[in-house]
């Protein structure tokens, strides 16, 4: 849709809106001729002037509603309560987000009401103010739910679809703050909401544009107050989710659950249960952080636009545009303390957070869903002043394990990498998936084939290191399925089919049965030592299953080595990532 | 545990299955076997035909290439407990065990297939490892009673992790026709043979390709009322619907359907979108769009559930059905309230033919929609009676008489399992 919009105060006539209009919608709606804009097919109002009034046209006018728009907002009484409960305006938002005095409006005029016939003129804004701003340099677009208009009233999908319409074309992120419980204007409403205005706005959900968005451009939602409705879409359909702790965030309000007849008398199913804030678990912070949907928590608004901001700072503006990188030009030593970090002896913990911390450029580590399936971790780093995205098992949390929430976060994150092409470091150490009744109840077969799926098809430079132990599948799936274009090893890898005493134990159970319970031991033992042959890096890099062995000191050169020369040497991109499309959660 | 079949009497061979799936006589194996096999009582697989179509047959994923370049239906008899006894204990290390298997699950092929030709797994028998993770990127599963399917078996787990577990209690039928991962459960062998002949029925060989239309069938009789299967059944051609995952989130009903021998994918809601049957909709979502059959939505939901994980899993089904390029049909039986509008499609966008039966209330809450706003957003009102001869006007006025599925460019690149 590309009808463009105009202010209130010069209201061109709209087309008659064929190409939004519902098929068929049972009326022959005729052409909105008259300069105001005002003709509805249901209801054609009384007293239509000849000519908007002189008075309406002047400069001194329009100088005084801005005026009034921008500092009332949804009227003295609606301010002071917002900041009765100790929060921010959504312009005070919008001032405290982007950089000082870059927010230039959109959509100021916009609104439910028809501001013409109208007897008092009522809220401007339409529910949300937005426009172009930058952050920290780089041009962005924000939406802001309006909490002084919209409560308990409906959000002007259709602004926050013009306002993502224009971040799409202009290629910059589009940056939602959400704080409202929203019922959307799903439909036409002629006759109630009043003009065609109120029509084009109103009716036209962002919906369409947010749900056909592939990844084109970076999608932030920020949850700073409680939300659902409409406020909620984008939420499920960002790249990147942060709630402020003590919100509530659902896509359902209660009437609609118990109009599904969910709700009952079961509080557990209630809105207000669903994804609060969860006093009574504080480790998980919030149930939607628990349910692994959203990427971070932020405990006052101030920090959720600094996780904002970092954020975007490893991506590009838009999909296939350049990366943005940081003049690091400090020279990359060699590293003597990593392996140091990393116990020799297989079945000792350490953490692959410092490992990580190590191997990227200083204060570049990023985590992404920190307390969601922690035995594998995403981040957004830099190495060498290249973004970089880190997928890393964590041998602190069940020996690394990989759970099929894990395969959820990996995959996750691995879309969010390839749809903005940036690089991905694979670092390795797990004994594999976790096996048990209850991972295969939880759909662990699907959720591992969509890894390898994801996986294999990776577009973006990406480098798999097995620092430790690397078995079976998951090697298979964390290595690419040979997508990646350099699989290495740390010398004290262990790479094989399975853990060789599992495979010994389960692979000669006949045998072992047979044997007196004293010679058991002694037996899976040695077979376990004769599986494991060519376990270690030189077997598997004798048959290419990895493609160098490298000196754990020499893991960031050679990253940072091979994804300048990557970068520089690849093709830009002409076509989007096969997993630009795919869903943020599934 | 229910006793598997194989305990109580002789196993089929692979080549059993093969001859009691496929039309008599047409089998004709592979000339080249796979590398690596060494438990080989028969090939590997060939081709056949089902219903006069040609089909690839392999054994637990094997030969799966051959159907990739025909560009034809393949069916994986899958049994098999994975690569561990064949390169474990050859101890070839991890590439000869999983990549040393010509046309296995591992094959980027495979991986990225884009779902151009449908993708079938049969479990027959327990299967762990490579038949598993076959199955897990198959289009359709169907699970034969007292098989298991795993990613790893019993012995395994009793080893790795100390669980004591039964084959059942593992992945059982019983796990599987709860967490929709295998879309049928057959009591039979025959069951087995007579749903793959039944999926591919619908289905055109490939991507782009015929749809494969029949006669008319018989006009079913509609009984207006609030359960989706009769629903379901008063509308299509008598006898036609074919549900899948029928014990996975039960407010939602799926499965394919003829109209007027049209195939067609159904999906008739009477509830809540919860997390469940967000997945349940989108896993055939997908497949319709990228073999071209029309979807037709019924719609009787006040919405998505409140629950954790709900948002995400909402907007999942929301883009999959906004980004499927195939006819769409919603006709609102009851209420369509909230969200769920949104959910399921007809918020105005891209829809091809929205109907509401008299009655149907259609708007953010009960309030709204009680005001009157019941013409939202629909083509028009029509009688359950009318419903069957108005979808099929309208599928017959979009497709043409011989309709050649157009498969969506997006959707067959999405996750195949959900």
């Amino acid at each position: 849709m590309t009808t463009p919009l105009t202010d209130g105060a010069d209201r061109t006539p709209l087309t008659d809106g064929a190409d939004h209009a519902p098929l068929n919608a049972g009326t022959d709606r005729p052409p909105t001729t008259d300069g105001a804009g005002r003709t509805s097919p249901d209801e054609v109002p009384d007293e239509v002037p000849d000519e908007v009034p002189e008075e309406i046209r002047t400069v001194e006018r329009l100088r005084e509603l801005r005026e009034q728009v921008t500092t009332q907002m949804g009227g003295p009484e609606a301010i002071h309560a917002i900041h009765a409960k100790g929060r921010r305006t959504a312009r005070e938002h919008i001032a405290q987000l982007t950089d000082p005095g870059s927010f230039g409006e959109i959509g100021l005029f916009a609104t439910f009401v028809d501001k013409v016939t109208a007897p008092e003129p009522g809220p401007y804004g339409g529910g949300i103010i937005g426009g172009h701003a930058t952050l920290d340099g780089r041009p962005v677009t924000v939406a802001v739910d309006d909490d002084s208009v919209i409560a308990p009233g409906r959000r002007s999908t259709g602004k926050a679809a013009r306002l993502y319409q224009m971040a799409l074309q202009q290629h910059r992120p589009y940056v939602e703050i959400a704080l409202g419980d929203a019922v959307p204007s799903l439909a036409a409403r002629p006759g109630k909401t009043g003009t065609a205005n109120a029509r084009t706005f109103g009716a036209e959900p962002a919906f369409p544009y947010l749900l056909e968005r592939q990844r084109a451009i970076p999608v932030v939602s920020m949850v700073l107050g409680d939300t659902s409705g409409a406020a909620a879409f984008s939420a499920g359909l960002c790249d990147f989710l942060v709630q402020l702790e003590g919100t509530r965030l659902s896509l359902g309000t209660n009437g609609t659950n118990e109009a599904n007849g969910i709700n009952g008398t079961n509080e557990a199913n209630g809105t207000n249960e669903a994804n609060g804030t969860n006093e009574a678990n504080p480790a998980n912070g919030t149930n939607a952080a628990a349910s692994g949907e959203v990427d971070a928590i932020a405990k006052t608004p101030d920090e959720a636009y600094a996780l904002t901001r970092r954020f975007l700072s490893y991506l590009p503006s838009y999909a296939g545009g350049p990366l943005p990188l940081t003049n690091d030009d400090s020279p990359i030593q060699y590293d003597d303390q990593i392996a140091k970090l990393v116990p020799a002896r297989r079945s000792r913990a350490y953490d692959m957070k410092a490992v990580i911390r190590r191997i990227c450029d200083a204060d570049t580590f990023f985590e992404l869903k920190p307390n969601y399936a922690r035995n594998i971790i995403t981040a957004l780093t830099r190495i060498g002043g290249v973004p970089v995205g880190v997928l890393a098992n964590a041998p602190m949390r069940m020996a690394g394990g990989l759970t099929p929430e894990c395969c959820l976060k990996a995959v996750s994150f691995v879309c969010l990498c390839d749809a903005f092409g940036i690089p991905l470091l694979v670092l390795q150490d797990t004994p594999g998936f976790l096996v048990s009744a209850q991972a295969e109840r939880d759909r662990a077969i699907v959720r591992v084939m969509t890894l390898l799926h994801a996986m294999s098809q990776l577009t973006v430079p990406a480098v798999s290191v097995v620092i430790r132990k690397a078995f079976g599948l998951a090697f298979v799936i964390l290595d690419g399925n040979r997508q990646v274009d350099l699989s290495l090893a740390w010398p004290g890898a262990e790479i094989g089919f399975m853990d060789p005493p599992v495979a010994a134990n389960v692979l000669f159970e006949p045998q072992i049965k047979q044997l007196p319970e004293a010679e058991r031991a002694a037996f899976l033992q040695a077979k376990a030592a004769e599986l494991g042959v060519g376990f270690e890096p030189y077997g598997v890099a004798a048959n290419l299953t990895i493609d160098d062995i490298i000196e754990p000191g020499d893991t960031r050169g050679r990253v940072a080595r091979h994804l300048r020369s990557a970068l520089a040497e690849r093709p830009p991109r002409t076509t989007p990532s096969p997993l630009a499309s795919w869903p943020r959660w599934y | 545990m229910s006793e598997a079949p194989a305990k109580t009497a002789k196993r089929p061979t692979f080549r059993e299955h093969v001859e009691a799936l496929v039309d008599p006589g047409s089998y004709v194996p592979a000339q080249h076997f796979s590398e690596g096999m060494d438990e080989v009582s028969d090939t590997d697989g060939g081709e056949a035909l089902i219903d006069g179509r040609p089909v690839t047959v392999g054994r637990s994923g094997h030969v799966v290439r051959r159907a990739l370049n025909r560009r034809q239906p393949y069916v994986a008899i899958s049994s098999g407990t994975g690569g561990l006894a064949r390169g474990g204990r050859r101890n070839l290390g991890v590439l000869d065990t999983v990549w040393g298997m010509s046309g296995g699950p591992m094959n980027t092929e495979m991986a990225s297939r884009n779902r151009d030709i449908p993708v079938i797994s049969a479990l027959v028998h327990h299967s762990f490892g490579d038949s598993s993770f076959f199955a897990g990127m198959s289009d359709y599963v169907v699970q034969l009673k007292g098989a298991c399917l795993a990613l790893t078996g019993p012995r395994v787990l009793a080893v790795g992790t100390s669980e004591q577990v039964t084959m059942e209690e593992l992945g059982g039928t019983e796990v599987h026709r709860r967490n929709g991962q295998a879309d049928t459960i057959a009591e039979s062998l025959d069951e087995v043979y007579a749903a793959i002949r039944r999926f591919l029925s619908f289905l055109p060989t490939a991507a782009g390709q015929p749809l494969p239309v029949t006669a008319p069938g018989p006009h079913p009789d509609l009984k207006p009322g609030p359960d989706p299967r009769e629903l379901i059944d008063g509308l299509v051609d008598r006898a036609s619907f074919f549900e899948l995952r029928r014990d996975f989130a039960p407010a939602l009903v799926t499965g394919l359907a003829r109209l007027d021998g049209l195939p067609v994918g159904v999906l008739a809601i009477h509830g809540a979108f919860a997390a469940d049957e967000c997945l349940k909709a989108t896993r055939l979502v997908c497949t319709c769009d990228a073999f071209g059959l029309p979807l037709v939505f019924l719609i009787d939901s006040a919405g998505p559930s409140a629950e954790p994980g709900a948002i995400s899993r909402a907007m999942m089904l929301a883009q999959a059905v906004q980004l499927a390029e195939v006819p769409k049909c919603w006709v609102v039986t009851g209420r369509a309230l909230g969200a769920g509008l949104l959910v399921t499609g007809p918020a105005r966008i891209a829809t091809d033919l929205v109907i509401a039966w008299p009655g149907a209330r259609a708007g953010w809450d009960d309030d709204a929609a009680a005001a009157g706003e019941h013409h939202w957003a629909a083509d028009g009102i029509v009688t359950p009676t009318g419903t069957r001869a108005t979808l099929t006007a309208h599928l017959g006025a979009v497709l043409g008489p011989a309709p050649v599925s157009r498969p969506g460019r997006t959707l067959r690149t999405w996750p195949v399992g959900f």
